[in-house]
């Protein structure tokens, strides 16, 4: 059984090399355009919280603010693509019997958190400094929830890859609502600025606890009155869970279309 | 060690009907052993060297792998095109978990591929890749060997080389080699099977089933004939007009198939 995991963490580890190999690949200095992506779709959010100064909570840093929620928050919007896109991008690789689709979907993953993870690093060492921010409070907390973030965003992708193979065009319905989310999960407005009568209708959604606490355990002055870490655990099991029912479900019924 | 299929059946779905591709078919394979499958094109070969290895699925049945088994060789098709042809192979050395310069070595060697290794799939000449794809194969250390229609790739220059290198690599290692091709089972093969309707029919020696098998493709080859004779006179006796509604429902077939 351990040698059968160790097998299947290689496969992963290699699969995930050649996804980071294959980012841009057609192009000079290939990966890194993909992290020059990740920093341009964020950046855009980023210009307009300065300049606007709005929903910003008194006595925090704009820039760290923003980024701290906002790459997490992109990388769960790649990491639910991802799947359906590695396996359609990699499944050449299945005619080894040593792969299969979770193989891929996962080395796929791991690309993703990979870039988001060097360029949160990367942006938020910068703004820190820009801003004079301390380093963050609680950092275990802080890779824990990022751990939360890779597991739910995988999960929900594949949910979503098994939506698109009985029904391809709901992928289309379900990215219109997300776009919504983006403002509703506190990336941008933090819970604290919606008057606290909305607050039951918006705190089902597990990304705006994991939004919350990343600010609380980023800053040593911002308190959620909302973030629970008990919830978020829950749904990352939850998700888990019907993820990997989807996966199987999909693999064995439905073909790779 | 060993690899057996017992009464495997697998049904496809052909033009939305479901057909029987292999019904209660088995195939004992012992350690050291060398057989070959000779198959009518599009009886199944490839899916049979797929439920061997373990990546297509069956309805019935049942299937032991014992030991270490191969991809169907040759395979290229996971090639990474922009990357160079090293960084390809070392990306399946990790993937097996094979010490990496040590493996981009040997496959260079075997196939003879030595002075392309740096170079990407596209800048190589159309010979790389089938002999890229057979040294990948057996440059790798496997208890059986899958072969899917070749053994060896047919270049002249390369072919008693690669058919050395052959022997060497999967001296005392099972191999199967499933094709439509006698003459790729004849040299190498001392045990041979025809899969015909669904099943494996044993011949206890390689040429009787190479005779065997001969007559069963010139049988085909007259009824293709006689079909194709067939669908010509009926072609004649239509009417000028049922002629163009036939093309135009072929054409409609064709256009539905693409959509699909």
């Amino acid at each position: 059984m351990i040698k059968l995991i160790q097998t299947q963490m290689r496969v992963i580890g290699a699969i995930g090399v050649r996804e980071i190999n294959a980012q841009q690949a057609n192009l000079m200095y290939g990966y890194v355009w993909a992290l020059v992506d990740a920093a341009l779709a964020v950046l855009g959010l980023l210009v307009m919280k300065i300049v606007l100064r709005a929903f910003n909570p008194p006595g925090l840093p704009a820039a760290t603010f923003i980024l701290s929620g906002a790459l997490p928050w992109f990388m769960w919007m790649a990491l639910y693509a991802s799947p359906a896109m590695s396996i359609s991008r990699n499944r050449k690789l299945l005619s080894f019997p040593i792969v299969t689709e979770l193989d891929l979907v996962i080395g796929g993953s791991l690309q993703v958190v990979i870039t988001y993870t060097v360029v949160l690093v990367f942006m938020t060492s910068i703004s820190s400094w820009w801003e004079v921010v301390p380093f963050p409070r609680f950092p275990l907390g802080l890779l824990l929830l990022l751990l939360a973030v890779w597991l739910m965003g995988l999960s929900f992708g594949l949910f979503l890859m098994l939506v698109n193979r009985i029904y391809a065009p709901a992928a289309k319905f379900i990215a219109f609502f997300l776009r919504f989310a983006l403002f509703l999960c506190g990336v941008y407005i933090p819970i604290t600025r919606f008057p606290s009568y909305v607050w039951p209708y918006l705190t089902w959604m597990p990304m705006l606890h994991v939004e919350e606490l990343l600010r609380q355990y980023w800053f040593y002055n911002y308190v959620s009155p909302v973030g629970s870490p008990i919830y978020v655990l829950e749904c990352v099991m939850g998700m888990v869970a019907v993820g990997l029912l989807c996966e199987r479900y999909a693999r064995v019924r439905l073909p790779i279309p | 060690m060993r690899a057996e299929l017992q009464n495997v059946t697998k049904v496809v779905t052909v033009r939305g009907k479901p057909r029987p591709l292999f019904d209660k078919l088995s195939l004992p394979i012992e350690e050291g052993s060398r057989i070959g499958i000779l198959a009518l094109p599009k009886s199944g070969k490839s899916t049979l060297l797929r439920l061997i290895c373990g990546t297509a699925r069956y309805d019935g049945g049942t299937i032991r792998r014992d030991m270490n088994i191969s991809w169907p060789i040759p395979l290229s098709d996971f090639l990474a095109p922009h990357s160079s042809i090293a960084w390809n192979i070392r990306s399946i050395a990790r993937l097996y978990g094979v010490e990496e310069s040590e493996y981009v070595r040997r496959v260079g060697e075997l196939g003879n591929i030595t002075k392309y290794l740096n170079l990407p799939l596209p800048a190589c000449p159309p010979f790389v890749r089938p002999q890229l794809g057979f040294a990948l194969g057996i440059g790798m250390d496997f208890d059986l060997y899958l072969f899917d229609n070749v053994c060896v790739p047919q270049r002249k220059e390369f072919k008693p080389v690669g058919v050395e290198h052959l022997r060497q690599r999967t001296e005392g290692r099972a191999i199967v080699v499933a094709t439509s091709l006698p003459p790729q089972i004849s040299e190498i093969c001392d045990s041979a099977y025809v899969l015909e309707n669904g099943r494996l029919a044993h011949f206890p020696g390689v040429a009787e089933c190479v005779a065997y098998f001969k007559e069963m493709q010139q049988a085909e080859a007259e009824r293709q004939k006689e079909l194709q004779g067939r669908s010509n006179a009926e072609d004649d006796d239509q009417e000028p007009g049922a002629e163009e509604d036939a093309r135009s429902v072929d054409m409609a077939v064709a256009g539905l198939s693409d959509i699909i």
